[in-house]
């Protein structure tokens, strides 16, 4: 059953040639889905130096052997490819219905290689392949490109995963939109389907998913809407989305504000849950079969800016990407940058990060207003945001250099060894300063695609007797409350664990949202879905091995990538303290300390500690060793 | 709220608490509270809403855990750290 629900499609759009099978079961429960299926494709039919924009380049774009049931917070598509951001394994996830939609067509997964001549779309209705011509689609923004296929195909449920101009445009940070408000929004993969030529992946299924256990699915599912959703996680989710953490870290300081330069935002009450829900939002979404509906909406008609609801809304990440690191305060202004990137399928984090990193290149002196092509780049000035995303999503002007992402911008620059550049392995760091929560300094430093915070430990949900970590999650092994701050061994081992959750629950195509500590369904019932959906016995322990496998794959891609222990590190700046705010004068992160928690990590994993390489016998023991190469 | 709220004594420790929740008439200005007391005492004593576990507690500024001994006035606040963070 498992094996002919999650059928492997394989596209070469040079050669145009299609092709399926389907996977082992024993395979599958080695490697479940998402990253698990990528990585050692990657790895095999990817040769070491790649251009992650040549055609040779392989996009992965998958699912999980769960995908498509009708379970609570399990809707996400995982998108993995060599980033052209960082030049390391690269992968994204997003919520919404296209995964489910894939199932229900027939496929668990699509590997796609090679580049089509001239723009095309590929589309998969109930087993059938096609790859379509897509040349009046080239150029359109999200919406009218999805307006515009569904209206050919005739055809409203069609679910559509597609690029915007950013990504047609090669832009290193364009992102990949389902629904037009779920994206793939990290390293860069919208510009490696630009790559490819490839606008759009449009799906329609109607084979409903079969289950081995469909009252328990909806047992989970009746708990979640009921019972979870009292509990703090979820009835805060529902509420507020992930919005209040504005005001949790303006208020401890640790608010990314000015390019990181301050902890606390002047204009933090304009950018408040409470103010966005009055001026911006509307309603908030769900995404397929969840009952958490944490997504946010926002609709504006004003004098000044238009912004249609079915782009979604600004969360946390874009309000402070945009808002607090900038400087920008205006909802308004905010809900219609946020629009425009989701129109062009721009990374709102990257983004905002490298407009940060220029405007204070021109506040410190090193960049001025006419290599701004004219415009007044500096921290505040919100009317220079929506020219700047024009400028960039059609690498116009500065907008060119700024398309290559921070680190290529400050390198085209000789900027790139001042101290305001705030990326790991070339990606823009997400908005969770790593000065107040150690386990995200070292997610930052560690994560194999670049700074990213989703699998990151978020320390304070293991700070005390009574954190949730503690208290609902005490089948992940830790049972005693870690100090936020410390980077000593509990805290790597919490770290460790925790990375291990995480990529498990992302390889499952599960929303980090849904589940302890982030979340409000507890780890046993985790375990419990799987094993409905897929009728195996199967533990804790073993899908946790499964995550690990995919730590070390990745490990190794990024080793024959060139990548060393010395990619392992931390912006300069969360070695210092804060400047402003409660937490003025402290807070910067120990260097010695912070060498020592890599370095045990590195032990806990089984890799050499100079050459960062997985150990054989480690990888023997994870089934792995066929992976272990010279060097 | 705990007897201490309301017995000021000259043993006792005056804490300030700086509610940062937005919802300011939720939780007293200060508290009492026996010498030797902990921060866990402290939070014991309040009325969070969401239990104490969905709360962070800088002390004077600081992040501390919850075994911290308070001392006379010493200010609380306390932030809401939901999701993600």
């Amino acid at each position: 059953m498992l094996s002919q629900q999650n059928r492997f499609l394989y596209i070469d759009l040079s050669s145009k040639t299609i092709s399926s099978k389907e996977p082992e079961e024993t395979f599958l429960r080695s490697f479940p889905g998402g990253r698990g299926w990528a990585l050692p494709y990657l790895l095999q039919n990817l040769e070491p130096g790649t251009d992650a924009l040549s055609p040779d380049n392989i996009l992965a774009v998958t699912t999980s052997v769960i995908s498509g049931a009708r379970g609570p917070a399990m809707p996400r598509v995982i998108v993995c490819s060599k980033s052209p951001l960082t030049g390391s394994f690269g992968e994204s996830e997003a919520g919404g219905f296209w995964a489910p939609e894939l199932k229900k067509a027939g496929f668990g997964a699509i590997f796609i290689q090679g580049r089509a001549s001239h723009p095309v779309y590929i589309l998969i209705r109930d087993g059938q392949v096609e790859i379509r011509e897509a040349g009046h689609l080239w150029g359109l923004e999200t919406g009218s490109a999805q307006d515009s296929l569904r209206q050919e195909l005739d055809d409203q449920r069609v679910r559509v995963l597609q690029i915007g101009p950013a990504g047609e445009n090669l832009v290193r940070y364009a992102g990949i939109v389902n629904e037009l408000a779920h994206f793939n929004g990290r390293n860069g993969l919208g510009a490696v389907m630009g790559s490819k030529n490839l606008k759009a992946i449009a799906v329609r299924g109607t084979e409903e998913i079969r289950v081995a256990d469909p009252e328990r699915i909806r047992s989970i599912n009746a708990w979640t809407a009921k019972e979870g959703l009292q509990k703090p996680q979820g009835a805060t989710l529902r509420r507020h989305g992930t919005l209040p953490l504005v005001r949790s870290f303006q208020e401890m300081g640790a608010l990314p504000t000015r390019n990181w330069t301050r902890g606390t935002f002047w204009g933090g009450e304009e950018i408040s849950p409470e103010n966005l829900h009055e001026t911006i939002y509307i309603e908030p979404k769900s995404c397929f079969a969840c009952p958490i509906r944490c997504k946010r909406r926002a609709r504006v008609d004003n004098e000044q800016y238009t912004v249609d609801p079915r782009f979604g809304g600004p969360e946390y990440e874009t309000v402070a990407a945009l808002g607090s690191v900038l400087e920008i305060a205006d909802p308004y202004l905010l809900a219609k940058a946020n629009e425009l990137c989701n129109r062009y399928a721009l990374d709102t984090i990257s983004l905002g990060m490298t407009v940060g990193w220029l405007m204070e290149a021109v506040e410190r002196g090193f960049l001025g207003t006419e290599d701004c092509d004219g415009l007044e780049v500096r921290f505040g000035r919100g009317e220079v945001l929506l020219p700047l995303i024009e400028k960039v999503a059609h690498r116009e002007g500065i907008g060119d250099k700024m398309a290559e992402g921070s680190l290529r911008l400050a390198r085209s620059l000789g900027l790139e060894n001042e101290d305001f550049l705030l990326q790991v392995k070339g990606q823009e760091v997400p908005m969770h300063d790593p000065r107040v929560k150690t386990g995200v300094a070292l997610q930052y430093a560690l994560s194999d695609y670049g700074a990213d915070h989703l699998v990151a430990v978020h320390d304070f949900s293991f700070a005390t007797s009574d954190s949730p970590g503690i208290t609902e999650a005490s089948g992940l092994g830790i049972f005693q409350p870690v100090d936020p701050l410390s980077l000593g061994p509990e805290k790597v081992r919490l770290f460790y664990y925790m990375d291990l959750y995480w990529s498990l629950v992302d390889m499952l195509g599960m929303c980090t949202f849904g589940f302890v500590p982030r979340g409000p369904i507890p780890v046993e019932m985790m375990i419990d879905l799987i094993r409905a959906v897929t009728g195996w016995s199967v533990t804790l322990w073993e899908l946790m091995k499964a995550a690990e496998r995919t730590i070390h794959l990745a490990r190794l891609f990024n080793l024959r990538e060139g990548f060393s222990p010395a990619d392992d590190c931390l912006p300069p700046r969360f070695f210092t303290d804060f400047k402003d705010g409660p937490l003025a004068g402290k807070g910067g992160i120990d260097p010695q300390e912070f060498k020592e928690a890599v370095k045990l990590r590195y032990e806990f994993m089984g890799w050499d500690v100079v050459t960062g390489k997985p150990r054989l016998e480690r990888l023997k023991e994870l089934n792995l060793e066929d992976f272990f190469g010279p060097g | 709220m705990s007897s201490g709220a309301e017995k000021m004594g000259e043993e006792n420790l005056k804490i300030w608490l700086k509610d940062k929740r937005g919802d300011p008439d939720r939780l007293p200005e200060k508290i009492f509270l026996p010498p030797g007391s902990r921060l866990l005492e402290l939070l014991e004593a309040l009325p969070l809403a969401e239990g104490a576990g969905y709360y962070t507690i800088m002390v004077n500024g600081e992040i501390k855990s919850r075994t911290v001994e308070l001392k006379d006035g010493d200010e609380i606040t306390i932030i809401h750290l939901p999701v993600g963070g």
